[in-house]
């Protein structure tokens, strides 16, 4: 009986399968007292509908209203955002050294002396490049030549690739001289180049050994690079000559004297009077040989220029703290990792100081659309 | 409807007010009987605010009516949490008597007095379904409890009301 009790409630409201509500009703026919719990439960659900509240519903139009309002195009969260971005672009603005720090300072150590040595030649070589070339005895030689000599040089100074000639200079102290000169000869090969004068004095401990050092300009940092490595490193320099200007003006005026030459030869074919070939003869014989004076001086520029020279010292002494380090990669990951960090920290501590700084102009902007954002919840 | 409800979720301003009218003497009614004309006026509005985001993501299993009772019944407690109201107070849709003794001895008074002395949950079930006539099955989706359970509370819930009625009367 207490089954089916349970289920009165469910019955009365339609809720149970077919099977159980015939059960129900099978128990609802025989007991009278089940019949009254029932018409109790009915009269409790009316009792309920009846006295209960029909709340009138309000702001239909309201809501409507809100729904169909476009869309604000600002947005609170846009607040902070722009007042970041500000902060960032003021940054930017005001101080250059801060994002110029970064990459200067995690560049490689031999970098920023080669870097400086061709933008301070950069000037100099072009006032260079034009001076003589518009001097007039160039342009006195021959007019026709000479203009096209003239139009020229500006176009060739663009062509020219940088010739700059790096010197650096190293002073080492090895654990030991004789197996330090093996490994250079293989660093000198390794860059395309040789070593072009040793000089080595003393024997075992007393040992030292001066060298020049010739490598493709191109593998000068790595040459250095590697070179470090042999032991510890007692002093270091390294230095650029940029000498384009140089080449470009020896260029213009080996052609200027080449078409002279020229017109010169064709002079002398044509030239009947003994005085005059004479005189033709020895204007050629020294312009020749200033030809040959101009194109040796360039043959040593472009020499000098191609292979970069690393004068290197090595002495023997105790390298128990500084021996060739033993992963030489690792040491270099790790400073640069320090270095990117101390500059990412510095640009950190720097936006911070910004925001703060910058604080009088954008928390009021940001408390306001703070403010309007919690009356507008609500 | 099935129409109405793609084309307001397609961003169809027509069709959205539509669906709107269609549900919100429901969806308001159900609210200011938990939080009274003000609050339930604001919650009804934020549900149908709800509603507009969450159109896209509606496919269809349970019953519209229901899952719209669904997000109101959920900003109605979101409310009560944040107005630190009491959940479900009797007053909002079955108010106390008045002070007189003929009042004060009827049948309602003793109804009254049953309710009140009822749990939230057993006092819920008995709203949903008596007076707002929802289903077992639709009082589960929309608290999100399984049927047997609200079966079972609504079964306590009026075994309760008689006992204390009989109680009350004799």
């Amino acid at each position: 009986m207490t089954e089916i009790r349970d289920d009165l409630k469910a019955y009365l409201d339609g809720e149970l399968p077919d099977a159980r509500r015939s059960e129900v009703e099978a128990a609802l026919a025989q007991s009278p007292e089940l019949r009254a719990e029932l018409a109790e439960l009915q009269n409790l659900g009316e009792l309920i509908r009846e006295h209960s509240l029909q709340p009138a519903p309000q702001g239909l139009e309201q809501t409507l209203d809100r729904l169909q309002r476009p869309k604000r195009f600002w947005q609170p969260w846009m607040a902070p955002a722009l007042g970041a971005a500000a902060v960032v672009v003021l940054a930017a603005v005001f101080t250059p050294g801060v994002f110029r720090v970064g990459g200067a300072s995690m560049a490689p150590t031999a970098a920023p002396i080669m870097n400086q040595a061709p933008a301070r030649a950069a000037p100099e070589m072009a006032a260079e490049a034009e001076a003589p070339l518009a001097s007039s005895d160039l342009r006195a030689v021959d007019p026709s030549a000479g203009g096209e000599s003239l139009a020229a040089p500006g176009i060739d100074t663009l062509q020219y690739q940088r010739q700059i000639i790096k010197t650096g200079s190293l002073r080492i102290r090895v654990p030991s001289v004789k197996e330090s000169l093996d490994r250079v000869r293989v660093v000198a090969e390794r860059y395309q180049g040789f070593i072009e004068a040793v000089d080595s004095q003393g024997m075992n401990s007393q040992a030292m050994a001066n060298l020049s050092l010739r490598v493709a300009s191109k593998s000068f940092d790595a040459a250095m690079k590697d070179l470090r490595g042999l032991g510890l490193v007692l002093s270091e320099s390294a230095s650029g000559q940029d000498v384009t200007a140089q080449m470009v003006d020896l260029d213009s005026r080996l052609r200027t004297l080449r078409v002279e030459e020229e017109s010169l030869r064709n002079l002398l074919r044509s030239a009947s009077r003994m005085g005059d070939i004479i005189t033709i003869r020895d204007r050629i014989t020294q312009i020749r040989s200033d030809i040959d004076a101009m194109a040796a001086q360039r043959a040593q520029l472009a020499n000098l220029a191609s292979l970069s020279t690393i004068n290197l010292s090595l002495t023997q002494g105790p390298s128990n703290q500084a021996g060739p380090e033993p992963n030489p990669w690792l040491g270099d990951a790790w400073t640069n990792a320090v270095r990117s960090l101390t500059v990412v920290v510095r640009g950190l501590v720097a936006a911070l100081t910004y925001i703060l700084v910058f604080a009088p102009l954008w928390l009021p902007l940001a408390l306001l659309a703070w403010w309007l954002k919690r009356r507008s919840a609500r | 409807m099935d129409e109405i409800i793609r084309k307001a979720a397609g961003g169809d301003q027509e069709s959205l007010a539509r669906l709107v009218r269609l549900h919100y003497e429901a969806v308001c009614r159900f609210c200011m009987r938990r939080l009274g004309p003000d609050l339930g006026q604001d919650a009804a509005q934020e549900t149908f605010v709800l509603m507009q985001k969450r159109l896209p993501s509606y496919r269809g299993e349970a019953r519209f009516s229901t899952w719209l009772l669904g997000i109101a019944h959920n900003q109605v407690r979101a409310t009560a949490r944040k107005r630190r109201r009491e959940a479900l107070p009797l007053e909002d849709w079955f108010p106390a008597p008045g002070p007189n003794p003929e009042e004060q001895g009827s049948d309602r008074a003793a109804l009254h007095s049953a309710l009140s002395a009822l749990t939230s949950e057993h006092r819920e079930v008995v709203l949903m379904h008596e007076v707002e006539g929802l289903t077992y099955a639709e009082i589960a989706g929309i608290i999100g409890v399984p049927e047997g359970t609200v079966k079972s509370r609504l079964h306590h819930a009026f075994a309760r009301l008689r006992t204390a009625m009989n109680g009350g009367s004799k």
